[in-house]
């Protein structure tokens, strides 16, 4: 799961994420990952992985990966 | 590209393959600026129509207006829209953001009805009419979409004047008026929401998180619309006119008859062909190009051009000059590179028919035009062929007393929203400043950590910050919230300054919500600064523009309220200059809970 999230911000920030570790995906370090970006984004982790992400989870899921991995999870997605 | 769905996320890897402008050399590709002015979020279908587009051959370099500021931006002649040079504007805005009583208070406006559907259509055609006094730019223009929950249910479907028939009434009032201009188009965003099914349209999350009504699945399909427009449209408009010289723009032939024998002047037969150079003159107004395509000494020639009394065309008229005696497709083929203009988007012009046979057999894509023997046919030429007009979709025929009623019909309407200050007034703008207390902290910290564009210095601060400014007694915080006829804004601007000494106040933050940019509301809020200022005996006010990528918006804001910039910051004297409050604000200051003017 963690490759296709990984993938999907690669895809939609425009920008490498190979080297960079889980903790330093974040909006802050990203110049890409603005607001549209990230609307961008939770389009697409519906898309994805079929799910409904509410509100709440946009908001939390901008603080960074992390974020969005563990609401994934509780999505039920492995 | 096949007919297989694409995801989202394809779209937007694909635009960023697409973006290099070298392609359009490369693909050979025909570029179409297009600018989408709208009521509502949709920043998702850029990357959607580019691609759409791409596949169809067009490389689209797309402007996306500011929110709901489609009328600042087509009045105002300075705006971003026009020096985009726009080929296409699209007109996306939904009636919930036009007319919101519609929905919000139908039930209280109904009495008035009609008179509102005649307003909602007159707006609207007078946003065509004052894009089309600006630019020769093709426009499509959204319908209205009907809700799926309606007003009052049941009972409104009976009433000819419920909700729902007002909106399908307004959808057939919107052609009748569209018929009247050319190169504008309707969009049936109503149709396409039906066929992607009005259960399956709104992605109710991202409408309160974002104001964006729709699901991409329809961004999809609205882009897919728009480039079935686009193809059907380029096709017939012509952008480049090339012209012989010799019986074409003047009788006879300069090297044989000298600049004194040809025949261009105000007697027959010159003036037959001084009326044909008017007429191109005019297409040079509505944005079509002329160049010269022409078997001559460029010397004699140009002479004429440059000389001859009676010309109406001037070598500034022409965006291209072959005057030598290369084969004229040389010569067209030339002129098409340096323009970069297609040569289906050309027409060629001459009197000699081995000449027209000659680019017919060579480049069968330009579009050829043999002059008749007599020059009184010409200028007519011009009007009657369809070359000009951008494609009419429906089938229909203009007689000349509907142009001349139209005429008439469109200075009036010019003056319908004639004016930015017109559109101000009509907002009726009413803004409350506050000092800073407990309440709203919370927003206006939130302002300064999330507000990008308007945003004169992007200093960020929390909750935490703002109280220990206030406690230290050296600054001064307001709030400003705007209310309009539409409903209350909220907050939606703050400012910080900083009392520096007892003569110089530092304006530390100056911001406002991008949904409220372009209505004077920050001359409003600077007056009020000034005020306080000069109340408090202060003698400068200094202010600081520091840029990012995203505040060059008001990159000469200070510079337009006459502040003189010294060195790096920009100072306002207060007793030798004033910032006045626009007319169309009212603007309240409540301090402490009472409200003063």
């Amino acid at each position: 799961m963690e490759e296709k999230v990984r993938a999907i911000l690669q895809q939609l920030l425009n920008t490498s994420l190979e080297q960079v570790n889980n903790e330093n995906i974040t909006p802050d370090l990203i110049e890409n990952w603005d607001s549209l970006a990230h609307l961008n984004i939770i389009v697409s982790l519906e898309e994805e992985f079929q799910i409904e992400i509410d509100p709440e989870e946009v908001f939390e899921m901008k603080k960074g990966l992390k974020y969005i991995l563990e609401i994934l999870k509780k999505h039920g997605v492995n | 590209m096949q007919n297989e769905t694409i995801s989202y996320s394809d779209y937007i890897s694909l635009y960023h393959q697409i973006k290099d402008p070298s392609l359009i050399e490369i693909g050979n590709l025909k570029k179409q600026n297009i600018a989408i002015l709208r009521s509502f979020t949709c920043e998702q279908i850029e990357a959607i129509l580019k691609v759409e587009c791409f596949n169809e051959g067009i490389y689209a370099n797309i402007f996306i207006g500011g929110y709901n500021q489609y009328v600042q931006e087509i009045l105002d002649t300075t705006s971003e829209l026009y020096k985009f040079q726009p080929d296409l504007i699209i007109l996306a805005i939904r009636l919930e953001e036009l007319y919101p009583e519609l929905f919000s208070k139908f039930l209280l406006i109904q009495h008035d009805i009609r008179s509102i559907e005649n307003y909602i259509i007159e707006t609207i055609e007078s946003l065509i009419v004052n894009i089309k006094a600006k630019t020769n730019a093709n426009i499509f223009i959204h319908n209205f979409v009907i809700p799926i929950v309606n007003y009052s249910s049941l009972y409104d479907f009976q009433n000819v004047d419920g909700q729902v028939n007002v909106i399908r009434r307004l959808n057939l009032m919107l052609p009748v008026m569209v018929k009247k201009y050319s190169g504008v188009y309707l969009i049936d965003v109503e149709n396409l929401c039906s066929i992607t099914g009005k259960q399956n349209l709104h992605d109710r999350k991202m409408w309160y998180v974002a104001k964006n009504p729709f699901k991409m699945a329809f961004y999809i399909s609205l882009a897919k619309e728009y480039v079935k427009f686009l193809k059907a449209i380029y096709g017939f408009m012509k952008k480049c006119v090339v012209l012989d010289l010799d019986n074409t723009l003047w009788g006879g032939i300069v090297g044989e008859d000298g600049i004194e024998g040809i025949r261009l002047g105000d007697s027959y037969p010159g003036n037959c062909y001084k009326e044909f150079q008017k007429e191109l003159l005019k297409l040079t107004y509505r944005g079509i190009v002329l160049a010269i395509n022409s078997k001559n000494n460029y010397d004699d020639a140009i002479e004429v051009i440059r000389e001859h009394p009676d010309m109406v065309l001037r070598e500034k008229d022409f965006v291209g000059i072959k005057i030598n005696w290369k084969d004229k497709a040389t010569n067209l083929l030339e002129i098409g590179n340096e323009l970069n203009i297609g040569l289906d988007s050309m027409v060629f012009i001459d009197d000699n028919p081995a000449e027209c046979e000659l680019i017919n057999q060579k480049l069968p894509e330009v579009t050829v035009i043999n002059l008749p023997p007599n020059p009184i046919e010409y200028a007519q030429l011009i009007n009657e062929s369809n070359l000009f007009e951008t494609l009419k979709i429906t089938l229909e025929d203009l007689s000349k007393t509907n142009i001349y009623k139209a005429q008439m019909e469109r200075e009036k309407l010019k003056n319908a929203i004639g004016n930015l200050e017109d559109y101000y007034k009509s907002l009726e703008m009413v803004g409350s400043i506050k000092p800073m207390n407990s309440f709203i902290l919370p927003r206006i910290a939130q302002l300064t950590q999330k507000t990008n564009q308007f945003n004169l210095t992007t200093k960020r601060y929390t909750e935490k910050d703002l109280e220990a400014m206030i406690e230290g007694g050296r600054f001064l915080i307001y709030s400003i919230e705007v209310a309009d006829r539409f409903g209350d804004n909220g907050i939606v601007g703050t400012c910080i300054l900083h009392k520096v000494s007892l003569e110089e106040w530092y304006i530390d933050t100056f911001l406002l919500s991008c949904r409220v940019m372009n209505r004077t509301i920050e001359n409003a809020f600077m007056a009020f600064i000034y005020e306080q200022a000069k109340k408090n005996n202060v003698k400068r006010l200094i202010g600081e523009y520091i840029p990012t990528k995203k505040n060059k918006p008001v990159e000469y804001f200070y510079n337009t309220l006459g502040f003189k910039k010294i060195q790096e910051k920009y100072m306002l004297e207060i007793q030798k200059q004033t910032l006045d409050y626009p007319d169309y604000i009212k603007v309240f200051f409540k301090k402490e809970g009472l409200a003063t003017l």
